[in-house]
This record gives structure tokens, sequence and C-alpha cells, in this order.
């Protein structure tokens, strides 16, 4: 279930990547196209088909794990900006681009350094689920969902009220998407606290948000796409 | 807003005598399938008994009242008041017709008579509803219908009312039962038994001052619908220029 939401998700990913290169070789919103084409990375390093010979490079000591969770930082940190910006949501924006947003990027990008430099973690492992009993691992798991669902959580409010309010069924589409795939995000970060293990729930939830969010941005892109016909 | 299937069929076949259902689409101008649909489901649409009564040059009125629970229709039909038919002359029309008047008295020569748009205007259910309002007649409205108030107020910001909501609405507003079908646009005025030129007669006889007062409301309005719309389309243009 799990592996076919991952490959699923692998695919829209590369493809909405595949999409957005030609507008962003014209300049235009590049953000979008690096946030996708490291959202699929993260996707892809969550494969363990993917992952086992991308960390046997790396030299077998889990570093992959390490990228994916810095990309998806990354991620979040670009495309929440833009979400803000689009939904007029400069309070959205300030939370993850003012001093407290960037105050939790940073700590949260050092904290996931530090616990990784912390546990011991020989021998691949996807997702790192050999090695959960260790507390510095615990840690860096908590750390790689916080900032995410933070940056989420705020734009939760602005793209809610994107969808209930009176634009066309197309643009409340997408926020809604968005605001469903946000949710998603936030709501991981209740599961892993919960220390609730359950895997099949934490893999919907994540690729699912992977999932409604680009359906929310490929939304977006069909409706400017047909107001820019119209014009 | 529909009539029985069975109860259609058998109007159908007193008033187009055995004519087959696709002659029937054809003269009225409705596809074939959308009849086959309605009539499947069991329930044929006010809008269709309309088109099939007009392809025959039938009264509309009258035979959207042969069914029965539209009996009440016919006999309820009166003509519009004042209010009613000037609400239904278009925004830019009594423009026109202040900038005659005053062009009339700069020249001291008879103002010369403003051709009426024809009916309906953009935002003609609005000013109906407006025109014929006791006070709170949307409410009254919403709950006689069993609809959302917002429901209500997205037809009417639409510029759309079912024929059965504009037949509430002038049951309970207390008017003639089709002045509403006709701010629909659901019913020609002359359908609805509106003597012609009345709207052109009314706006004669409005003084100079009401006319300005009404013009300055409907620019209001005109107004505020504009900023809503721009306001929209700026939020749609922020949404593509971050994320398009």
């Amino acid at each position: 279930m799990t592996l076919v939401l991952q490959w699923v998700a692998l695919a829209v990913c590369v493809a909405c990547t595949a999409w957005r290169l030609p507008t962003a070789i014209h300049g235009r919103n590049r953000s979008l196209f690096w946030a996708f084409l490291m959202v699929a990375v993260s996707v892809a390093l969550s494969i363990p088909v993917i992952y086992l010979p991308v960390d046997g490079v790396l030299g077998g000591v889990n570093l992959a794990n390490v990228v994916l969770r810095l990309s998806l930082f990354a991620v979040f940190f670009l495309l929440a900006a833009k979400v803000a910006a689009a939904y007029n949501a400069p309070a959205a924006r300030a939370f993850i681009r003012g001093p407290v947003g960037l105050a939790v990027l940073i700590a949260c990008s050092a904290g996931i350094l530090v616990t990784y430099a912390m546990s011991d973690l020989r021998g691949s492992s996807p997702g790192l689920s050999g090695f959960t009993d260790e507390p510095a691992v615990v840690a860096y798991m908590w750390i790689g969902r916080l900032y995410p669902a933070y940056a989420a959580a705020a734009l939760v409010p602005a793209t809610a009220r994107a969808a209930l309010s009176r634009r066309p069924a197309i643009d409340r589409a997408a926020a809604f998407f968005m605001c469903l795939g946000f949710t998603c995000v936030c709501v991981t970060l209740v599961v892993q606290m919960s220390s609730n293990d359950d895997s099949t729930l934490m893999g919907a939830l994540s690729f699912g948000a992977v999932l409604s969010v680009a359906a929310g941005l490929v939304l977006v892109w069909v409706s400017c796409f047909r107001g820019t016909m119209k014009e | 807003m529909t009539v029985p299937a069975k109860v259609f069929l058998s109007w159908l076949d007193e008033v187009a005598g055995g004519a087959s259902h696709a002659a029937v689409c054809r003269a009225a101008g409705i596809k074939r399938s959308t009849l086959a649909q309605q009539l499947v489901r069991g329930r044929v649409t006010m809008a269709t008994v309309a088109a099939v009564s007009r392809s025959l040059h039938l009264p509309v009125v009258a035979s959207i009242a042969r069914f029965p629970q539209y009996r009440d229709l016919a006999a309820g039909v009166r003509a519009p008041t004042e209010a009613e038919l000037l609400s239904q002359i278009s925004d830019m029309d009594l423009l026109r017709e202040i900038l005659n008047r005053s062009a009339a008295v700069e020249a001291g020569s008879p103002a010369a008579q403003t051709m009426l748009s024809p009916v309906p205007h953009r935002a003609s259910v609005r000013t109906w509803l407006d025109a014929v309002d006791p006070s709170e007649l949307r409410q009254m409205v919403a709950r006689e219908a069993g609809i959302a108030p917002q429901n209500l107020s997205a037809q009417i910001t639409a510029n759309r009312l079912t024929p059965e909501l504009a037949i509430t609405s002038a049951q309970l507003a207390g008017v003639g039962l089709t002045n509403g079908l006709v701010a629909t646009g659901f019913l020609t005025p002359a359908e609805a038994g509106w003597r012609p030129g009345s709207r052109t007669a009314v706006l004669r006889r409005t003084t100079n001052s009401s006319l300005v007062s009404l013009a300055a409301e409907r620019l209001e309005a005109l107004g505020r619908t504009l900023r809503r719309t721009e306001q929209d389309s700026a939020a749609a243009q922020t949404v593509w220029e971050n994320l398009g």
C-alpha cells in the first residue's frame, strides 16, 4: 500500500518537475521547479530500492536520510513562502521567512545534523526503521517532522480561507487540495509525537500530502493556463 | 421546478397531436437527449414546457398553468407596478435618459426618447427583488423554499433565480406571479402580460429627482459589483503570479 503510494508520488513529482522545466528556463517561479525536484529526490530516497544503492554510494551510514530530511526542509522553506504570497497571507509568510521561521529552520537543520552525529547508524536502513530503539534517532525523526509541520501549519489557515472564498471552483479546489496536504503534514507530527509507530498510517499521510499538494499546484497551473488563454 | 413526466406527456399529446418527440424537440430547439433524460427521470423542467409551448405558438403562462401545481399561475398574472417596470430598465438606459433630458433642457427642445435595451439586464433579478421587497423578502423566500440564504444570494449575485423561486418571491411580495419570471428572463414581458411600451411609459413619467436617485442607487450597486470582480481577479492574479 505504502509502496504503491510512494511510486505514484514519485511519478507525479517527476512529471511535475519535467512540466516546470520549460517555465523554469524562462525564469518564471524557478523555486517551484527546485521544490519539485527536491520533493522528487526526497520521495525517491524513501523507496528502499532507490535508497539502498544511493546510501551504499554515500558510505552505508544512512547519510542519504540526512539528504532526504534537509531537502524536505528546503522544499517547505521555498514552497511555503510562495504559497503564503499567493494567498495573500503576510502573517504566514512572516512565520516562514521572518526571524522566527529562520530560527526554527536553522535549529531544526542543526538538530538533524547533531542527532545524526550522535547516533550510530551503520548499515543502510530506509526510513531508519532499524534504529528506532536509539533515543538520538527518535529525536532525529521527531525533528525531521517538526519543521515541515511548522511551515505547513502556517499555511493551513490561508489555504483554508481561499478554499472557502468565492473564487472560481477550480481555484477553490486548488486551495482545498493544498490545505488538505498541509493538514496531513501537521498530522504526521502528531502521530510521531504519540509514538504510535504505525508506518502504514505515516506513509499514507506523508505521501498523501505530497500528492494532495501536487494536485493543488497542478490545478493552479490549469487555472493559470486557462486564464492566460482567455486574455 | 419540474412537472411529472406522465402529466407532461399527456399534455404534449394533447397540444402537439402525436408529433414525434424528435419533431417536438427540433421545433422547440431542445436537445433530444435532454428531453429523453428528463422523461427517464420522471421530471420535466418548466423550461422544456415553455420551449415546447413557444414552438407551438401557445401562450406560455397558460401552458404552464395546465399543470396542477402551477394552476394559480394564470390567475395570478397582474400588471407590474411602476417600481417593477423601472427595475427592469438597465443602469445604462437610466443614465442615457438622464443625459437625454439634460441635453433637452440645454437645447430647449423636447427630450429624445431613450430606446430601452431588451430585458433582462445584467442585474435584473436583484433590482426586481429590491423593487418588490416588502422587507426581509429574501429571508422569507429562503425559508419558504427551504433553501439556505447563501444559496439564494449566490443565485441573485449570478443574476439567476429558478422559476420556482421567482414565483415564490412574487407570491410573498404580493405582486403579479409572472413578473419575477420576466426579471429572470424565463418569460418575455409580453408573455407575462406586460403591455408593450410600459417600461418606456413609466420612465417618461418618472420625475427628474426620482430618476437621478434611482440611477445613483444603481451606480452604487454597480460600483460594489465591480469592486468585487476586481478583487476576485486580483486574488486570482496573485495566485498565478506566485504559483503559476
